[in-house]
């Protein structure tokens, strides 16, 4: 079942570019989303983007045909994400370890309140670095604060701290689309 | 609103895909077809490191194999054995008396001296290394190519919404209506995707029909790259062992005894314990057995026990340690080597004899030292370290021709210094590394009240285990 994806990337193992440009057609949708969902804007993304799959190409031989291929690429593209972000650490904020519940619980009405993709993406862009990072690992990646912790070396509570902000930060950043929405 | 709102609105960013830019693929052909100068400069620094090794390896053999007789020196500045202007001498009545008997002591030395020497001068990450634990959500049904416009619609509070905490692993389900809109948009848009990459949806079905088989093996890849990061962690410490050469230099040209001090070749050997703050930086702390040492050639010295000579009337100079008081033996009295021929005829040299003098103290020293890594690359690590030393004496000796004639004076029993090193390590096991260290020791005043060897080049080798 799975021979002609496995075709393509032992062509990409061979330095095929037919092969290589298969695998990128078949998978360049999902990445390309990725890097937008870590990086501040569209031509960091593209940076990150295009190194990313270069590194994939040249490190396709220690693909071992075991697992998800999908989420061999994915880990690449996550580790030259995380590595990008803390060369540059341009506005990361590292916040304490105070794990803080400061998200206010207001009851308001919500119904049919929606937003597009693109909306939701530029409020996820308009983070700071290291709150976006720990909200992409947490919320997509599905890792635990320990595995966050662990892999950006930080505490377990400053990776909740910032998870705790980016939730805060969207939460007013929606508010504020919807205000503008209701006037 | 609520918290569960938020994770409910971006849950729609989950599967989120954009087709990029055509002119993404022809950047990436590019860097494909001329790899980064990185690359030619890693290829650059593996020779230079390599030619680094072998060229402190050979200064070092040569260095320290070559014969200790054939060092640096002046020429002597008595020739024969040290008689020098016997006839005004001004208290010579008693020598005089013996000179004969003393000339017959002397003569075996005459050609000891007479030497002049021409010597030689005197050192991936691996690539799932940070590995992001393998979270691997399925995403069957999903449409790589398209929802670039799709809606994420959230408000129907009497909906059955599955919230997708990250504790929970279940995979995230959306609101029966939102499926239905998303379904429609798919729908459509697929149609005209379908048209254009009809191959690549079969591949994609196939990856679909693959999912749960590549789930349970990526569940293994987990749990294996959760055991390569407790190994990481866990390799945080090691321990060192290491043996190797040392050159006590005299860097600041001083002189001892009139006559210019030289260099003195001894041994170092200790362990080390080195824990890993981060990728880079590290600290290390251990136990170290030094030795500091220096020679002096051709000092006129008189043995009162065979010279039956009274030391106390030998003519005294300036300086203390040109008193000649270097040794605690009081039978010795070495005498300096004054620059002007006068000073020394004033001394009546008929019954000095001359010889090589060589000071040792042997230290056991504490380092504290902290390292940085300046390249970690694959098997091959390159490393500057820094710090001090407390090191305290736990042997002392002053040679004379090779024959102890006691302890060193005044010798300060604790003693501090900086060292700067650097360590070229490579993998030679998993665990296990060898190392090469070449480095220099500064002491701070290991001898008071005489002119003593403070620099010392150090070259060690040695394994380092992790643990």
């Amino acid at each position: 079942m799975k021979e002609p994806l496995d075709h393509y990337i032992r062509k990409c193992i061979e330095n095929d570019r037919g092969g290589q440009q298969k695998i990128y057609q078949l998978f360049s949708p999902v990445l390309y989303g990725l890097c937008l969902k870590y990086m501040k804007n569209e031509a960091d993304a593209q940076d990150v983007f295009q190194e990313a799959f270069v590194i994939a190409f040249q490190k396709m031989n220690q693909y071992r045909f075991e697992g998800s291929f999908e989420g061999w690429l994915k880990r690449i593209f996550i580790n030259k994400l995380i590595e990008t972000l803390n060369k540059r650490k341009r506005d990361f904020l590292f916040v304490d370890a105070t794990y803080e519940e400061d998200i206010v619980d207001e009851e308001e009405d919500v119904d049919a309140f929606s937003l597009s993709q693109e909306k939701l993406l530029e409020c996820i862009q308009q983070l700071p670095d290291q709150y976006r990072l720990v909200f992409n690992l947490y919320f997509f990646e599905k890792m635990k604060h320990k595995e966050i912790a662990s892999l950006l070396n930080i505490t377990e509570g400053t990776s909740k701290s910032n998870l705790n902000r980016a939730k805060n930060n969207l939460q007013k950043k929606i508010l504020e689309i919807k205000a503008s929405k209701n006037i | 609103m609520k918290k569960d709102d938020i994770e409910k609105l971006f849950s729609s960013l989950e599967d989120f895909s954009k087709t990029p830019p055509d002119n993404l693929w022809s950047g990436i052909e590019e860097k494909l077809d001329f790899p980064k100068n990185k690359k030619r400069i890693a290829a650059f620094w593996w020779p230079l490191a390599a030619c680094l090794v072998v060229g402190l390896g050979l200064l070092g053999t040569f260095y320290f194999h070559s014969n200790p007789e054939n060092s640096l020196i002046n020429a002597p500045i008595e020739q024969g054995n040290g008689v020098v202007n016997q006839s005004r001498s001004t208290d010579s009545v008693e020598r005089k008396e013996n000179l004969e008997k003393q000339e017959e002591i002397l003569v075996p030395n005459k050609n000891v001296d007479s030497r002049i020497t021409n010597s030689h001068s005197s050192d991936k990450e691996k690539e799932n290394k940070n590995a992001v634990a393998e979270n691997q959500v399925s995403h069957s049904n999903k449409n790589q190519f398209t929802s670039t416009n799709s809606v994420a619609t959230i408000g129907n509070k009497n909906t059955a919404v599955l919230e997708s905490k990250a504790e929970n692993k279940a995979p995230m389900t959306v609101n029966n209506n939102n499926n239905l809109e998303k379904e429609n948009k798919l729908a459509s848009a697929d149609k005209t995707e379908k048209e254009k990459t009809t191959p690549d949806s079969k591949i994609k079905e196939n990856l679909a029909v693959t999912n749960l088989e590549e789930n349970a093996l990526a569940a293994l890849v987990k749990e294996q790259s959760k055991k390569e990061k407790i190994a990481e962690v866990e390799d945080k410490w090691s321990l060192q062992v290491f043996a190797g050469v040392n050159s006590s230099q005299n860097l600041k040209n001083q002189k001892s005894l009139g006559n210019t001090i030289e260099s003195q070749n001894g041994h170092s050997y200790g362990v080390k314990t080195n824990y890993k703050l981060n990728k880079r930086w590290a600290v290390s702390t251990g136990l170290k057995v030094s030795e500091l040492g220096q020679k002096v050639a051709n000092v006129s010295y008189v043995n009162s026990a065979t010279t039956l000579v009274n030391i106390q009337k030998a003519p005294l100079a300036a300086a203390p340690q040109e008193r000649g008081h270097i040794s605690n033996n009081a039978n010795y009295q070495f005498i300096p080597n004054a620059g002007d021929s006068s000073a020394k005829n004033m001394m009546s040299s008929t019954f000095y004899e001359t010889g090589n003098l060589s000071q040792k103290v042997q230290y056991l020293e504490m380092p504290m030292e902290i390292s940085y890594a300046l390249l970690n690359k694959g098997k091959a690590r390159i490393n500057m370290n820094t710090g001090g030393f407390v090191g305290k004496v736990i042997s002392n000796q002053v040679l004379l021709n090779d024959s102890s004639i006691g302890e060193n004076s005044d010798v300060n029993d604790v003693v501090f210094g900086t060292v700067l090193s650097s360590t070229l390590q490579y993998e030679l096991f998993k665990k296990t590394k060898v190392f090469v260290e070449p480095g220099m020791n500064y002491y701070t005043q290991p001898v008071q009240n005489q002119n003593f060897n403070q620099f010392q080049l150090i070259f060690n080798f040695g394994l380092n285990v992790s643990f």
